[in-house]
């Protein structure tokens, strides 16, 4: 199953979690992360995995899209869950490890399928603002993760226009992977340096760092449905850290 | 008035001149197009204007010099369309993309929505703000390349090769728009391409080959050098082409760029 959409990239639709405002989703994402990080029994991993479908439905983005994405990363799944049990001898807990990298897969494509990139920069910047007191440039840094994630997602594009061409050009990529994988690594590496320079002088040319403060001409208003998924998140961290005392 | 001045500009990649000595002014309100073959020096003009390139020489500005020190003033008031747009973005709507320069600028919210619907009711583009700029046609990206240069409300217009990309009816739409916003606005605009068709709408045509000018004039004398143009592998409009034919034929005595008045001389 192969996807139009590769990582980390903005799907524009009118859904709720997409109108949703910029620092209230950061909140709901960092507390979600943090969900999944305490997780550490089944049915907390249940209620949290439930939790997370209800909110890709909300999205209103097709659920294949979602499906293609996630598995796309099935290798490093299949690594994690080999390093796990060849350290720990112990099939559920890294079966649980496994499954818990992939929900924090999950929740990164709710999160940028669902975010425009100005949106994440201002959304971290307004969480993060309180640290511009203590001098740290905030601005610059929120929009300087926006950008790596959207880099990751252009880099994801060329290595799919490399791997075309070079099977025009006869390279049989699927009789051995290894080595079809060895031969785009460095094309890749060139590219992506050459992406950076490209990407450095257009950010010059359109003012990017060049004030201390930005601002962000479309901001959200904070709804019910923003409240409402907080606060679910919030007793679901509640629930989670407690069942994990049990 | 002149608003850029390039005097004995000197630029080398290694051991390799690009330019030396060259120099190049360009008045206030007018419409220059800088033509040449492949890898005479276009881009790096255009990057040398941007700031983009180290250079030592006197390349001024608004009667200020190209440096560390001015160039952000600069470029306010200077808007950039570069050949490949898919470079030059970095949001994933058109909307977010129009407005990226002016939040980086930390101007106003309201404002920047104000811009945004004026400028994309002009191109034409309303219809395209939810649109990932990505998932465009070659003519839609450089719509909204043009649309995000026109943003900042621009003195100047530096255009690199910006209608490669563009299909022929879309390209005289974007030529016309520029045409107006020259005329009107008075908005100094100057273009770098190799099509000579596209340097119709200008008052001025310079040719560049080797990292020197070769032709620099008005339309329609400029295209007495015809020979010279081709020589260096320039296709001329079919407009030229056809009156210098007629010229053999003593059909016509001069050069005419509209190809109906030619059709009517040729009729008489």
């Amino acid at each position: 199953m192969k996807s139009n959409y590769p990582f980390f990239r903005y799907i524009p639709k009118d859904s709720k979690v997409h109108m949703m405002n910029s620092k209230m989703k950061i909140i709901w994402f960092l507390l979600s992360f943090f969900i999944s990080l305490v997780t550490f029994d089944y049915l907390s991993f249940l209620i949290f995995s439930l939790f997370l479908i209800f909110i890709i439905l909300k999205t209103k983005i097709d659920f294949k899209i979602y499906a293609s994405n996630v598995l796309i990363l099935w290798p490093l799944y299949c690594t994690l869950f080999t390093i796990i049990y060849l350290i720990s001898f112990n099939l559920l807990l890294s079966l649980l490890i496994a499954l818990k990298f992939m929900l924090i897969i999950i929740l990164f494509i709710i999160l940028t399928f669902t975010t425009s990139l100005s949106e994440i920069a201002w959304g971290f910047e307004s969480f993060f603002s309180p640290l511009k007191k203590v001098g740290i440039p905030v601005s610059n840094i929120s929009l300087r993760m926006a950008l790596i994630i959207k880099f990751i997602s252009n880099l994801f594009d060329q290595a799919r226009e490399i791997r075309k061409s070079m099977a025009y050009r006869g390279v049989p990529y699927k009789k051995n992977i290894i080595t079809s994988f060895q031969k785009m690594i460095i094309p890749v590496i060139r590219l992506s340096y050459k992406l950076s320079l490209r990407t450095i002088a257009a950010m010059k040319l359109r003012f990017y760092g060049h004030c201390k403060k930005r601002t962000n001409y479309r901001e959200n208003k904070v709804t019910s449905f923003d409240k409402t998924l907080i606060f679910i998140d919030a007793i679901l961290l509640y629930v989670v850290i407690w069942m994990g005392w049990l | 008035m002149n608003i850029i001045e390039i005097n004995n500009l000197t630029f080398r990649y290694g051991n390799k001149f690009i330019y030396d000595n060259f120099s190049l002014n360009v008045e206030r309100g007018t419409w220059v197009t800088i033509a040449g073959p492949n890898g005479v020096g276009k881009t790096t003009l255009v990057k040398i204007l941007a700031g983009l390139e180290k250079n030592y020489s006197d390349v001024k500005i608004f009667g200020k010099k190209v440096n560390k020190k001015n160039i952000y003033g600069i470029r306010k008031e200077v808007g950039f369309v570069f050949d490949n747009p898919d470079n030059f973005f970095a949001c994933e709507t058109v909307e977010d993309e129009l407005a990226f320069s002016l939040e980086n600028l930390a101007v106003a919210p309201a404002t920047i929505k104000k811009k945004i619907r004026e400028i994309s009711e002009l191109l034409g583009i309303n219809n395209l703000l939810k649109v990932n700029p990505y998932e465009l046609s070659g003519g839609e990206k450089q719509k909204v390349a043009l649309g995000c240069a026109l943003m900042l409300e621009p003195r100047i217009l530096i255009l690199d090769e910006a209608l490669m990309m563009v299909d022929i009816n879309q390209r005289k739409e974007l030529l016309k728009i520029i045409k107006d916003y020259n005329t009107q606005k008075r908005v100094t605009v100057v273009s770098f391409t190799h099509d000579l068709d596209e340097a119709l709408y200008s008052d001025r045509l310079v040719i560049l080959n080797e990292g020197k000018i070769i032709i620099d004039g008005a339309f329609p004398k400029v295209f007495d050098e015809e020979r010279v143009m081709r020589k260096i592998g320039l296709e001329v409009p079919f407009a030229v082409e056809l009156s210098q034919k007629l010229r053999v034929y003593n059909l016509v005595n001069k050069i005419d760029l509209d190809i109906e008045r030619l059709v009517d001389e040729v009729w008489k």
